[in-house]
């Protein structure tokens, strides 16, 4: 059991952490001002689960506190206190908490200080009356009675303390429970028990409760019939008995008193303590004197219970009973129509559905391999085109059960936002759009750390303090706009803030002091921002008036770079800074173009590609610094051969009109790509570069193709760009 | 044979500690995470119990057992409620609803069978 309880567990936390993004989205949008009944009760709900599952698993500082906060939510889920701004603040606070108790639960830090906050929250309950102050505070005073022994269920007694045992924790509304106490050793338990006329009603059954007390050895002494009514009176599902039993002295009390747990309301139960006096026949475990003597002195309220239950049930037998039949037969058939809505969801574990992708991957490898191999004219026999298409259809279903919305990423952005705002002492806004892009798991996974150092380079070093803002016109409060979008098979995530800008002044004297470019380069502004990114760069001395950190931004960029992205910056001076992360949105499946280049071959993202020209004599004209452009009806695009890029001469063509150039978009427009020939296009299985190939700019990955060769995958953005900018640094540092 | 109980809870953690701890005291147990899944299921089960979280989404665990004591066949099946609430106000809401016992969670696998037992003959 300690393994089942153990991967159990695990679920909880996955839980918790579910249950911890909805709140903190439903508190956001209820200190946005949406307190819908809807978003306060999701995340009472999420809060509540929470607590629940702790108490499971015996994490008492985080079930205390949960209910603590689940005490107010109830509150304002109630409308008795106002999701007001300061009311939000106050629960956004006891919401990072409360995160904090998760993460102790799991082992990841301390159990947080929480007296400050919890203090925060009774002041909440404190306000809003005396009368429920009193009621919050009952639970909070229960949780604390952990000294185990009294509660019922429970691991831990939120629920129960002693004095709650009499009003019988379980059931309904408190039985009727006299016990007398008496100072006599051990004398033999009577109890009488007078079940409520609708004692059988909602599946009750008293006498489940008889048979349990004879499993711990009572014996029926009396059973009282003479309540019962002529039989064309008789309620068929009403209960008219009543029985004394008695039950050994070596039974606890709390014992007998379990088994009325589920008694209806109303019903009688009444366990005394006979005293072992000389005229008591029934001292031992010998039948019990008559029933109605020994049970003589605590009779007296029966009756009474009995006639008002008598009444209430009289008048509720007739119109209930028909009312209800027909509701039965209306509400029977949308329960029905419901059956077929309901979406069911199942776990699954990652791995698995790793181990699928990849399969799927062998079988797109195998279908182009097969495809190859096959004459022209078996190809197209139908069955292949058919196996080709169900392929792809799997592989794009595969795909989407690994598609998460980019939320997950993001959840982690308000608190942090929160967190940096006190360290910094500015006041800086959160706005997020494009949540709901779905991307691959394995991209959400990785883009958290670089996220977040995006997000601290901007409320660090990109917003001004209010006096600074304020004085330059701006708005006390800071922006950031954290945004995904998808484009192509692209992701673009965004951090954009509304502060000072890069000071490129400062950046390109650092860098030239930190020997990364030489003092007389001449680089454009996107070249001067893009050097914050450059390895070495920053260090553990910060510029604090530029979006820079010691921690530095060139490990966001290689940790983008190694998931087959890039981080684009742009600044306005004054206005803002935006960091762009571009990401692949799978980094399983490519939608390409193979090429083939001094005998190598090689696959462009088709998503690049704009289109394909095979050159006529003088399309492709030599223009200034060894640069060469490409016609293309009446416009100059700039051409790039990839020989060169690569440094394949010789071995690849030198002739223009022997050549491909392929017109490809990217982020500085659209480039001619020359290559020796085409070869394909085909969807190809990205395979990750070992890490050594990482430094190698322009590489996307690989891929094997269906003859069982590789071909590298081109990254074409990366490509594009590097020679400019990014050779500069590589040769200067290597310089260096 | 085995009673079979139906578990309504929101939390898949809930459920397989039910499962976990309910089977190995004999129980035969299937699940359902909320209270329009639920009421789904005991169509489909006709199970000899019912147990309920209160607080799940669509369909919360007092109106899955108004639904399910509407129809005509769970008129006499035995509903436990499973919940951290303990209000009285709570308790007695689902008694007017038809349940038949209360739980509060976090339940004893041992006591939460024996609860069972008592409901359930």
């Amino acid at each position: 059991m300690s393994d089942d309880l153990d991967d159990i567990q695990a679920i909880f936390f996955e839980e918790c952490a579910e249950g911890l993004a909805t709140a903190e989205e439903g508190l956001s949008a209820m200190a946005d001002g949406d307190a819908s009944a809807d978003v306060i009760a999701g995340v009472f709900r999420a809060v509540h689960s929470i607590k629940g599952g702790a108490g499971a698993f015996g994490h008492e500082a985080l079930q205390s506190f949960s209910h603590r906060f689940e005490n107010v939510l109830d509150e304002v889920r109630g409308g008795k206190i106002p999701a007001s701004s300061d009311v939000c603040r106050t629960m956004l606070l006891a919401f990072d908490v409360l995160s904090d108790h998760v993460a102790a639960a799991q082992g990841q830090a301390d159990i947080p200080e929480d007296a400050a906050i919890l203090a925060e929250l009774e002041k909440l309950l404190d306000d809003k009356g005396a009368a429920a102050s009193s009621a919050a505070q009952a639970p909070a005073e229960a949780a604390p009675a952990d000294d185990g022994g009294t509660d019922e269920f429970g691991f831990s007694p939120v629920t129960v303390d002693l004095d709650d045992l009499d009003s019988d924790p379980f059931g309904f509304e408190p039985v009727t429970v006299a016990i007398e106490d008496l100072d006599a050793p051990a004398p033999t338990w009577t109890v009488r028990f007078a079940p409520s006329r609708e004692a059988m009603a909602n599946g009750g059954e008293p006498l489940l409760v008889i048979r349990e007390l004879e499993r711990l050895g009572a014996e029926i002494s009396a059973v009282e019939t003479d309540t019962l009514p002529p039989l064309r009176d008789l309620d068929p599902e009403g209960a008219y008995f009543a029985w004394t039993v008695s039950v050994p002295a070596s039974v606890e009390k709390t014992v007998i008193e379990e088994c009325f747990d589920f008694v209806a309301p109303d019903s009688v139960v009444e366990i005394a303590q006979e005293a072992p006096a000389p005229a008591a026949p029934a001292a031992d475990d010998g039948p019990a004197p008559d029933g109605p003597e020994a049970i003589a002195d605590t009779d007296a309220p029966a009756p009474e219970a009995e006639a008002e239950a008598e009444s209430d049930a009289e008048a509720a037998k007739d119109e209930p009973e028909a009312e209800i039949k027909p509701k039965a037969v209306e509400k029977a058939a949308p329960a029905e129509a419901k059956i077929a809505e309901v979406v069911q969801n199942i776990r699954v574990d990652v791995s698995k559905l790793d181990m699928l992708l990849n399969l799927v991957g062998e079988l797109v490898i195998r279908n182009s391999i097969l495809s190859d191999r096959l004459s022209s004219a078996d190809q197209q026999r139908v069955e292949l085109p058919e196996l080709a298409r169900l392929t792809r259809e799997i592989q794009d279903n595969v795909m989407s059960l690994r598609a998460q919305p980019i939320r997950q990423a993001f959840s982690r952005v308000p608190r942090m936002l929160r967190e940096l705002c006190v360290s910094t002492s500015k006041d800086v806004a959160l706005e997020m759009s494009g949540e709901t892009t779905e991307v691959d798991k394995s991209v959400i996974e990785k883009i958290g750390e670089p996220l977040t150092h995006m997000i601290r380079n901007a409320v660090d070093h990109g917003i001004e303090s209010a006096e600074e803002r304020v004085a330059k016109g701006k708005p006390a409060q800071g922006m950031v706009h954290l945004s995904a979008e998808q484009k192509g098979a692209r992701i673009f995530l965004r951090v954009a803030d509304d502060g000072r800008g890069i000071d490129r002044e400062r950046v390109f004297a650092k860098a030239v002091e930190k020997g990364i470019i030489s003092a007389d380069a001449t680089l454009s502004d996107d070249e001067i921002d893009n050097l914050i990114c450059a390895p070495g760069f920053s260090t553990a001395e910060t510029i604090s008036s530029i979006s820079g950190r010691g921690v530095g931004m060139d490990v966001v960029r290689s940790n983008v770079e190694a998931l087959g992205g890039r981080v684009e910056i742009s600044s306005v001076p004054g206005k803002g800074t935006t960091f762009t992360m571009v990401l692949p949105l799978t980094l399983a499946i490519l939608d390409g173009m193979v090429v083939r280049l001094a005998g190598q071959r090689y696959v462009v993202p088709l998503a690049n590609v704009v289109e394909t020209v095979q050159p006529e004599s003088d399309q492709v004209r030599p223009v200034a610094n060894s640069s060469e452009v490409i016609d293309l009806r009446g416009t100059y695009v700039p051409v790039k051969r990839l020989s060169d890029l690569f440094n394949l001469h010789p071995g690849a063509r030198d002739n223009p009109q022997d050549c491909v150039v392929i017109i490809v978009e990217t982020d500085a427009g659209h480039v001619g790509l020359m290559v020796d020939t085409i070869e394909d296009r085909r969807e190809v299985v990205i395979k990750s570069l070992d890490q050594n190939l990482y430094p190698i700019r322009g590489l996307g990955g690989a891929t094997i193709l269906g003859d069982g060769s590789i071909a590298l995958i081109l990254d074409i953005d990366a490509l594009v760009a590097s020679p400019s900018s990014s050779n500069k640094f590589a040769l200067k540092g290597i310089a260096a | 044979m085995s009673k079979r109980i139906l578990t309504v809870d929101d939390s898949a953690s809930m459920r397989m500690l039910l499962k976990a701890s309910l089977t190995k005291q004999g129980f035969a147990i299937e699940a359902a995470e909320d209270g329009e899944h639920g009421l789904a299921r005991m169509h489909e089960l006709n199970p000899d119990l019912l147990i309920t979280d209160i607080n799940m989404p669509k369909m919360d665990g007092f109106e899955l057992i108004e639904a399910v004591r509407q129809l005509p066949q769970f008129r006499g099946t035995p509903i436990l409620v499973l919940s951290t609430e303990f209000s009285d106000e709570k308790k007695s809401r689902a008694r007017s609803a038809g349940a038949t016992g209360w739980i509060t969670k976090p339940f004893d696998p041992d006591k939460l069978g024996a609860a069972i037992r008592r409901v359930c003959p």
